[in-house]
Formats: C-alpha cells, structure tokens, sequence
C-alpha cells in the first residue's frame, strides 16, 4: 500500500521494482519489498531538496512502466558508469549514487516492519546509556 | 521580520568555528548571537537509524555531489557542525601544511611555532585523549599489523573525547549521528554549553540567505523554520558556515564584485574507502572506531594519509560494487570487512559558484598529481591486506569529501585571496572569518584542531579591533 505524501502509486511501484532488483532477497535477507521498508520512504523523501526530490520521482515512474530486464540492464550500466565519457558519466553516477542511495537506505537503516536486517547481517553496534542498552539503531 | 536587539556579533554557522568563537567573544562579554541553518539535537534526540541521521544532519538530505558527481560531499547541518558526527580527531598541523600555507597566502604567523599557543588554548575547553589501544577491535589489528609487516609506520590516534566507556561494550561508530552519551567533545558540549550560561543567544534553524555591511552594521537576513523571514542587526558578523556554506552566502550576497577570488581554491581531501575480505570475523564496528593513524613519512611526501575507518551498513551497501545477490551477499559479510581509507592531500583546487536559484555548484576533480597520490595510498592498503590474510580486495571508486576547504583563503593579496592575514574579509571591516573556508591549500591533516586554534586566534583579533 502507497502511504507516501511525496509519491504516487506509480511511482511507489517503480521504487518497489527497482528496490527489488537491486536487494531481490536470499534465503537470508528478505527482499527490499519484503522488508517493508519502502513504507517508511517519507522520513527520507521529505529531506531532499525539491530539485533531487523532482529528479527521483521522475526516474521511478520510467523504472515503474520499464521491462525489469531493461531496468537491470540500465542499472548494470550505471554500475560501471566509470567506462563511459562525460556527460554520459556523471548522469549515469548520478543515478547510481541516487537510486542505490535511496534503496541502501531505507533497507540497512533496519526500519522496515519485518525482520531485523541488523539482526541477519550480525550488526550488533551498540552504546549503553545511563545503565541501558540502546542497540544501533 | 527585523528583530529588534542589536548585536555586537552575529555568527553565522554553528560549526566548530562558529561555536568556539562565539564562546570567546561572549566569555568576553560581548552580546553574541549564533544563528545555524541546522537542528540543536542534544544526547536524547540525535537520529538513531542511518537513514534519519543521513537525511537530517547534513545538506542535501544526505550527499551533495560535486558538477560531475565524482565526489560526494558530505556537509553538516546541526548545531555543533561536524564535531557533531566527525571522528573528533585531533592532530596539529606539521611544517609541511604550514610551509605551503605561506607560501601561497604570504602569511607569515602561519607556522607551528605561532599556533602552537592557540592549540594548547584549545586543549582547555576540551578533553583530547590517546584512543586506547587494550580496546582496539579486529580491523585496528588488521591496520596495526599491516602497517608492521609492511614496514610502515602508524602511531595511536588523539580524540576529543571523555570517557566513551569500552569496557560497557560501547561502539564509537554509533556516535557518527552524535555521540548518545556526550563523551564525545562535540561544541554542543562543551564551549557552547559554557557560552550559552553566559549569555549567548542561539538561534537554530534559521537559513541565512543574505549579509550585509553598511555604515558600520551589519545585517543578517534568514529564513526561520516556520518559513518567516527574519533580519537580525548587529555590529560585527563572523561566518562560520564553511568552505560551501561561506562562498554560497556572500556571492548570492554580492560580494564577489570586490573579491574576485571568492569560491576559488575549494579543496576536500578526497577519501577513497576499500575494503578488505577476511575468512574470520574482524567486527569493525566494535570498539573505538579508529585507534591508529598512519606516521609515515613517505606517505607524507607522496601526498596521502591512510586511516582505519569502518562505517555503517547504508554507507558501506553504497561502497560495496555492483547489486543483487552478490552485493547482498556481501552484506551478509559485513563483520567479515576490515577497511582501510585513503586520504589524499588535493593539489587541484575546485571552484565554488552559485546557480540561478542560488544554490551551490562544487566544480572540483583530480588531476593526474592527485590520482597518483589515491593511488599510491591504494598500494599501500593492498600490501596491508595481502599482507593479514584478506582473500579478497574491493576498491572504493567513490570520493567522499568531509574535509571541505577553502572558497575564502587567507592571504595578503586581495586579488588572490578573500581573507586578510586580520580574518576579516578584504575591504570590509565589520566582516571575519575563520573557519576551514580560510584555509589556502590542502593540509593533507584532519583539519578541525586547527579550525579551533584559528578561531581562538581570530576571536582575540576580533575583540583588539573592537576595543582600539
């Protein structure tokens, strides 16, 4: 389900789809959809500049209507971005740095309703404060 | 909006310049205002997960990327500045950083002999400690050991830090978001909380988009967060918003006409991650998150530092190469990962310029001289973790800038630089600056002991002014 202020269903599909293919899941970790954490999008959406925010949204809806094997392949080139010349290079960094950015995050934050990511890679960071223990994140 | 107080000083940028100066000039008697475009978060409220930390203590909701997002800048946006989610590491400045100072500023109280007072001034408004060793997790071992095998030398880092309590089992790279039990010597422990009992008016969360100098006042013009602007009025303006932050300003404010070296010589110390794979456990994440730092001297001269850094799941998902099964494999050995960065001291200096709306374009690359250096530092990590058993090696192809300098150098010539050997602005005289906006090349040395030491220096500059 779509709860986002910043984005439409099609474009929460296209954040689904690409999230999916970049983290499709393993007998360990759950999918980027499977995590939930795509619900939790809004905490980052609503700290982009209104430029980025434009840029990503625009990218999602193109990755929503895309074939996933023309998303993947788009993706494997952005991944080696470093062979290409500029302009070509920087749109394609930036996509990659954009794209991963947004879908990294939300699911290594450890925010979704599902299980601990945390907890499966044996991320264990923790402070304890004033007689308590207050886990990473 | 025009507030009706006049100020003695206003600073703009509540990092580590703008704090340490505002504490000075109040602790003087002044009547200060700091104003910062950041949260004032304190030990209870710092963002626990990644994503918000990301998202709300630095610009851009995380990342800026320089014009051809080859370097990710990382600028911070709190009260408190980066001593907020810096390493707090404290080294002073050698010959080396201060000869090419003044050899391309021209000024000549740019030596270790002359800062070192400043220094030890610094020394007394925060707790600076030898990180540990009996503490030291599995990839400060890797580090230790490499540098030994390899015939490098490293020495024990110095921390701004009180008692961060390892034996508890506490993790420093949760204190990336702000340390949660205040051991870490961030400005909002220390010479803000001294400054603010005696007076000092902050004001967060207020956008600064416009200064000002005329008929001896100045005037500062925000944007508040409930969208209200405001003017504040005073007699003195200090800035403190950075490297970025300081050039943004004053060219949207149109100075620029009258120092044409405004945004010019912009460096970062351009930080390359990589990462070496370990059949065993080596739980970087434990512990002290840094014990060692590189000491060595041909390292020094070649141009680059290597320090033994790790970092959260979202920052290290964005190193890792590559996505789907494989990167999430990856993931999964993430206690498995020692990392190692390279640090290079930047020869080409970038170019700061504003947009239409306003908004900052970082023009800034590597020249052959400085991928020489990255790599070179690169060959040194690939001994250390061929050297300790890594079965596998992954380059980081991502520069991270966190030092980020200059926009606003120091130096006696105004057509070649933007701050007189006096922090003052050329040809302004109500106008100071003293933050790493200042600083006319790359030092090659984390730069925020000296960012402190120099503020202490402009503050006692600022109050002689004041009071002839």
């Amino acid at each position: 389900m779509n709860a986002s202020r910043y984005l439409s269903p099609l474009q929460h599909a296209g954040l689904l789809k690409v999230g999916d293919v970049l983290i499709p899941g393993d007998h360990e970790l759950p999918s980027f959809s499977r995590s939930r954490c795509v619900e939790q999008a809004d905490r980052m959406f609503a700290y982009m500049t209104e430029s980025d925010l434009a840029g990503v949204k625009v990218l999602l809806a193109v990755f929503a209507i895309l074939p996933r094997f023309l998303l993947r392949g788009i993706l494997a080139l952005t991944d080696k971005q470093r062979s290409f010349p500029d302009p070509i290079g920087t749109v394609l960094r930036m996509i990659n740095i954009g794209i991963k950015g947004i879908v990294m995050s939300l699911y290594y934050s450890d925010i979704g309703e599902g299980p601990s990511i945390h907890q499966l890679i044996a991320w264990d960071a923790k402070v304890v404060e004033s007689g308590s223990t207050a886990e990473a994140s | 909006m025009l507030a009706e107080d006049m100020y003695d000083v206003i600073i703009v940028g509540a990092g580590v310049s703008g704090s340490f100066v505002a504490n000075a000039l109040t602790q003087a008697g002044m009547k200060c205002l700091l104003v910062e475009a950041g949260k004032y978060f304190t030990k209870e409220t710092y963002p626990r997960k990644e994503v918000d930390a990301n998202s709300q203590l630095y610009w851009g909701g995380g990342v800026e990327l320089n014009s051809d997002a080859t370097i990710g800048l990382l600028r911070p946006k709190a009260v408190g500045g980066g001593s907020i989610m810096n390493q707090a590491l404290m080294d002073r400045f050698d010959d080396s950083a201060f000869d090419a100072w003044r050899e391309v500023s021209g000024v000549p109280f740019l030596t270790r002999r002359d800062l070192d007072p400043w220094y030890a001034r610094v020394s007394d408004h925060i707790s600076i400690q030898t990180v540990p060793e009996e503490y030291r997790n599995g990839n400060a071992v890797v580090f230790k050991d490499g540098f030994e095998n390899n015939g490098y030398r490293c020495a024990p880092l110095k921390r701004a830090q009180g008692d961060c309590r390892f034996e508890d089992g506490n993790c420093c790279i949760e204190c990336l978001s702000g340390c949660r039990i205040d051991s870490k010597q961030s400005m909002a422990v220390t010479v803000l909380r001294r400054a603010r009992e005696k007076g000092l008016e902050i004001v967060p969360e207020l956008e600064v988009k416009r200064v000002a100098e005329l008929n001896g006042e100045v005037t500062v013009t925000g944007v508040a967060a409930d969208g209200n602007t405001v003017v504040y009025r005073g007699k003195t303006l200090v800035l403190g918003s950075g490297a970025i932050g300081n050039s943004r300003l004053l060219l949207n404010s149109g100075f620029a006409a009258r120092l044409p070296a405004l945004g010019h010589g912009f460096y970062t110390h351009p930080q390359y991650m990589n990462l070496g794979v370990y059949d065993e456990p080596i739980n970087a994440h434990r512990g002290p998150l840094q014990s060692y730092k590189s000491d060595d001297p041909n390292f020094r001269r070649s141009g680059f530092k290597l320090e033994n850094v790790f970092a959260p799941p979202v920052a290290i998902a964005m190193l890792v190469p590559g996505f789907g099964a494989a990167h999430q494999r990856r993931m999964r050995q993430i206690t498995h990962l020692a990392c190692i960065e390279v640090a290079v001291r930047d020869t080409n200096p970038g170019h700061i310029r504003v947009n239409s709306k306003g908004y900052p374009v970082v023009q800034k690359r590597l020249n052959d001289e400085d991928r020489c250096r990255r790599d070179r530092g690169r060959d040194a990590i690939r001994n250390i973790f061929l050297s300790t058993g890594a079965k596998e090696i992954i380059e980081g192809n991502v520069a991270i800038g966190l030092h980020l300098m200059g926009g606003c150098n120091l130096g006696t010539d105004p057509t070649k630089s933007v701050t007189s050997p006096e922090f003052r602005l050329h040809g302004h005289q109500h106008v100071y600056v003293a933050d790493s906006s200042v600083f006319p090349n790359a030092p090659g040395i984390n730069p925020s002991f000296t960012i402190m030491a120099l503020s202490l220096m402009a503050a006692d500059r600022l109050l002689k002014d004041v009071r002839i």
